[in-house]
């Protein structure tokens, strides 16, 4: 032991006795090490750590996939079927999708968001209120007592954590409710959404005997002990085949059983990014450890004398071994140290530049869990960087010489160089290749103009707005109102907005066009649609391309008119004159006049074409849906000062509805928020490891030129001149240069394929992120070889070889 | 009495370009223990490879070495290792003291390499200070000495583990002549002690402290000459 601590002194005395060389290595290993305790403390959330339940790896969400949903559903019926039966499930429980909007009405109203969950929710996700209880079956059920479940945020913020709120009346949505419980810190729901209030959803099960439409429901379940999720699948099989028999026959080759982990669910769109990202670290840190091992070797050459004095002293090969290893271990857990510090403000950097939907970005921190990573990290990378140079053989014959210097080609530290590049050339290449697809995106015809533009999001409680006449009798008078404001020159009110998705769907095969046969085969899709208002189109700057937008005479009553977009054209009326031919969605709705073809319009997400859609007039119609409303406004203005009018007109006609504004641009924006930060990581993660490659191969050729100083000498007392001292330099360097980058060609051509999920219209074959990247990299390695290169240059030969 | 060193045929060879080069040629010697013995020679001779191998820093070497009636021939790395740290001690030509370990510190580290307790250890370097006289030097490091305060040092190290066996390069090779005369006096009182004592020197000054000089050329063992006029 004590001699483990005089390694331990021997090693800290030799690293504060090389100052720049502590430096330079600390200071390496602490950004690989911080960036990758930063990134890993963000991944860590979506791929490793287990999930706020017990038994996590048992909870699966379950139910079908059909194209009427992008996600696996439960249809209401099947639902209560399906729990009546034998499941390979413990237990099983359901939510509506999407919660709702709720208001908390007392002194003080606010918006909450709830959750409207089954009465099994809490027990299946195994979930105790730190407070209270769960509520009960018969609290499940329609017309019950209200009842809910309050977040531990809420409980903190609006009830000042006072434990006697259980069992205290509330009012939700003006009615009493009765507070049961306090969930727990670490609460969330499975589809992370945010939640205030957990109430029950109150299936009205008797009514689902009917022909009427069912609730469409998001299914979770418990998996019983030993059962696997393929066991589960097959378990599942009769009783999706028997619900299947309720799809129409031309509809079920679209539909299929899921059965996948709820952490798969989760994480499955961050999956991709997030092993990219932490591979990417990963690589970053490989370069620092190289570099490290690099500034190693050469300082281990320079203590060859040292090594082997100790070995003609007694030290045994593992000894000498554990003396090297003591102090790269040093480095590593000093690195370490100020990687932690490093790691803090990375993470900082993502929290502030990350876009929503980012699972758990908000709980990553520097724990307890990614501190031991990061020691782990620190101490495997001391282990990586300093084998090398720790087993190298100390050369005893240096002893019984007069002068104790020995000469290397330093072919391991070449490689290392070498390989630093091709890393980097592999980063460099990914980052290229994720930027060109940002710009893509960020240049992706929309199909509308969406510079100067406003936009308000106004949702209507529903218990003061309970049905459409209120809503739209509300939304009417705003209209009215902010039409004539001055500064507006196009408004318009429509029921979800463009380019992101969320519009109301049909089914393609339900559209019925007037003189031909219902579709026989298949759904054919969905088809989105909203309800708009006149102004719609000339406020968003969506062109009407065919026949006309709507006036407000369409808004009548008998008034049925319709607008396809071009791509909904082109597949429901190939080869045929659109305009005034008739159409109804379904069987009992009224028909519809094709009056005009409008632009296709990004409607789901700027990565996507166009999906077919239409418009119908912002009117009552039995299917409209007008709690939210979108209003738009084209203006010249200031975007603050038409907000502040919207917000004061808003609040003039109920002072209690939010409204949430946004530039048409800042939407757009949002909708490349993802991408951004990812090529933002990758990016920086290549430019960290081109900057350190360079200092490697800077440090490489100032090391060969010291080394290779009386060769350079007696080559210029023999007459070479300086420049072909410089190009015999710079040939070496170009060699290995070349060498890594060919290597990290081909590592790229691989690599890269893992990017494809990621790319926007660009191929991973895209010559140009890789000439870029080499045309980068080659820069950067001449410039780093120039400076100690010219040292070459200037090499005074009498010296050298008096020196020698 | 057993020889200390016993070589039979011993041969060292380099390869190069697809030819051989012999740097020692069928080397076959005794040294009893207590004896103080020169290697001599011009440059190029095999006397420090010679020393390399006695010392079983060198170990590609073919034919037989008996330590003290070990078979170095035979013996592993490890054993082979054992042996060098239990019995034999280095001076060199340059000294070779660690630069960033004190004086104290760099007479310990043969000790700590033996697993010697820190106990034991303090009090050991303690003794060789004072026996060497260089206490008031301990807590310097090698480039606040002189360089013949330096060899002092180093003698000090290869004697601290009480060797059999001192090996020693060109010892006074770097010194300047009194300091050499006091190095070599030193090795005259520790061979009196009973130490056995190799060294290589160019100097006939040097070689007179010795019982026996061993004059070798190109590898093979020219010559043998007890040592009349020893300095004594």
């Amino acid at each position: 032991m004590s001699s483990l601590w005089q390694d331990v002194r021997y090693g800290l005395r030799m690293l504060a006795n090389k100052p720049t060389f502590t430096l330079v290595a600390v200071l390496t290993l602490a950004l690989g090490i911080g960036a990758t305790s930063a990134v890993f403390s963000v991944v860590d959330r979506i791929l490793f750590r287990s999930l706020p339940y017990p038994h996590d790896e048992q909870l699966v969400a379950f139910g079908l996939f059909a194209p009427i949903e992008p996600r696996e559903f439960m249809l209401a019926k099947d639902y209560v079927e399906w729990r009546s039966e034998q499941t390979p499930f413990e237990s099983m429980t359901t939510f509506l999708p999407g919660g709702a909007d709720c208001d908390l009405t007392e002194q003080n109203p606010v918006r909450l968001d709830c959750a409207l969950v089954e009465s099994t929710f809490l027990p299946t996700f195994g979930i105790q209120p730190i407070l209270g209880r769960n509520f009960t079956k018969e609290e499940d059920r329609p017309h019950a007592a209200r009842v809910a479940l309050i977040t531990y945020g809420l409980w903190r913020s609006r009830f000042a954590g006072n434990a006697g709120v259980v069992g205290q009346s509330i009012s939700v949505d003006g009615q009493p409710t009765l507070v049961v419980g306090v969930l727990p810190a670490d609460f969330e729901m499975p589809t992370l959404g945010k939640t205030d209030l957990v109430i029950p959803q109150a299936l009205d099960e008797a009514a689902l005997e009917g022909n009427g439409p069912e609730p469409v429901l998001r299914a979770f379940a418990r998996l019983k002990p030993g059962v696997s999720i393929a066991q589960s699948f097959a378990a599942l099989e009769p009783l999706y085949e028997k619900s299947l028999e309720n799809v129409p026959p031309q509809f079920r080759k679209e539909v299929r059983l899921s059965v996948r982990s709820l952490r798969e669910r989760q994480v499955a769109d961050s999956k991709a990014a997030s092993w990219i990202l932490l591979g990417s670290v990963l690589a970053v840190l490989l370069v620092a450890c190289m570099n490290v091992a690099n500034l190693l070797l050469a300082r281990t050459t320079g203590r060859q004398r040292e090594l082997a004095v100790r070995a003609a002293l007694g030290a045994s090969p593992a000894r000498l071994i554990r003396q090297n290893l003591t102090e790269s271990l040093l480095l590593g857990t000093i690195g370490g140290t100020i990687g932690c510090w490093v790691a803090y403000s990375l993470l900082q950097l993502f929290e502030s530049i990350a876009p929503e939907g980012i699972p758990r970005l908000q709980q990553a921190g520097l724990d307890t869990r990614v501190l031991l990573f990061t020691l782990g990290v620190s101490l495997v990378s001391g282990i990586l960087f300093g084998l090398a140079p720790a087993m190298r053989k100390p050369a005893v014959e240096l002893l019984t010489r007069q002068e104790a210097s020995q000469t290397s080609r330093g072919l391991l530290r070449q490689i290392l160089v070498a390989s630093q590049i091709a890393v980097s050339v592999i980063l460099l290449t990914g980052a290229g290749l994720l930027l060109h697809s940002l710009l893509k995106l960020q240049n992706v015809p929309l199909g509308m103009d969406a510079e100067n533009v406003v936009t308000a999001q106004i949702p209507l409680a529903e218990y003061r707005y309970p049905d459409a006449k209120h809503q739209l009798a509300f939304f009417d008078e705003l209209e009215r109102r902010l039409k004539h404001m001055s500064g507006i020159t196009a408004m318009g009110i429509s029921d979800t907005l463009p380019p992101s998705g969320g519009t109301q769907a049909t089914i393609y095969s339900r559209i019925e066009v007037a003189g031909r046969p219902p579709s026989a085969e298949g759904t054919g899709g969905m088809v989105g649609w909203r309800s708009v208002t006149p102004g719609y189109f000339m406020a968003l700057g969506v062109r009407i391309i065919q026949g006309r937008g709507f006036q407000n005479a369409d808004r009548g009553q008998n008034q049925n008119p319709i607008i396809l977009s071009e791509t909904f054209r082109k597949k429901l009326f190939p080869n045929e004159e659109p305009l005034g031919k008739s159409l109804r969605i379904g069987p009992e709705a009224p028909w519809r006049e094709v009056v005009g073809i409008a632009a296709d319009v990004r409607n789901n997400g700027l990565a996507r074409p166009s999906d077919p859609e239409y418009y119908i007039p912002w009117k009552f119609d039995t299917e409209g849906y007008f709690r939210v409303a979108q209003v738009t406004l084209r203006t010249p203005m200031n975007p603050e000062t038409v907000a502040k009018w919207l917000r004061q007109e808003t609040a003039s006609l109920d002072p209690s509805v939010p409204v949430t504004i946004e530039t048409m641009t800042q939407r757009v924006r949002k909708l490349s928020d993802r991408p951004r930060f990812n090529a933002v990581l990758l990016t920086l993660f290549a430019g960290m490891g081109v900057v350190l490659a360079a200092i490697g191969l800077y440090g490489v050729v100032g090391f060969l030129v010291s080394e290779r100083t009386r060769e350079i000498g007696v080559r210029m007392a023999l007459g070479a001149s300086p420049r072909a001292i410089l190009r015999m330099i710079m040939g070496n360097v170009a060699r290995w240069t070349m060498a890594g980058a060919l290597l990290g060609l081909v590592g790229s051509w691989y690599a890269v394929k893992l990017l494809e999920s990621l790319l926007f219209e660009v191929s991973v074959r895209d010559p140009w992120p890789v000439l870029a990247a080499l045309a980068l990299l080659l820069v950067a390695a001449f410039l780093a070889a120039w400076v100690p290169a010219r040292r070459a240059m200037r090499v005074d030969p009498i010296e050298a070889l008096r020196y020698e | 009495m057993e020889p200390l060193i016993q070589m039979r045929n011993l041969e060292k060879v380099y390869e190069a370009g697809g030819s051989k080069f012999y740097v020692l040629r069928r080397i076959s010697l005794d040294i009893q223990p207590g004896e103080f013995v020169t290697f001599m020679g011009p440059s190029g001779a095999g006397k420090s490879t010679l020393l390399s191998i006695i010392g079983m820093l060198d170990g590609s070497w073919t034919g037989e070495y008996y330590f003290n009636g070990e078979p170095v021939h035979r013996l592993n790395v490890k054993k082979r290792n054992e042996l060098h740290k239990a019995n034999i001690g280095f001076v060199f030509q340059s000294y070779h003291l660690i630069d960033n370990l004190t004086v104290f510190e760099n007479l310990e580290i043969p000790l700590s390499y033996k697993n010697v307790p820190h106990k034991e250890r303090v009090s050991l370097v303690c003794d060789i200070l004072d026996r060497f006289n260089i206490v008031g030097k301990k807590d310097l490091f090698p480039n606040q000495l002189s360089g013949g305060q330096q060899q002092l040092v180093g003698v000090a190290r290869a004697v601290i583990q009480s060797p059999k066996l001192i090996l020693a390069d060109e010892p006074t090779g770097n010194l300047h002549s009194a300091q050499g005369e006091e190095i070599m006096e030193l090795f005259r009182k520790l061979n009196e002690a009973g130490t056995s004592i190799i060294q290589v020197t160019h100097s006939e000054r040097n070689a007179a402290y010795s019982h026996r000089v061993i004059q070798l050329k190109d590898g093979w063992v020219v010559s043998e000459t007890s040592n009349a006029a020893r300095v004594v």
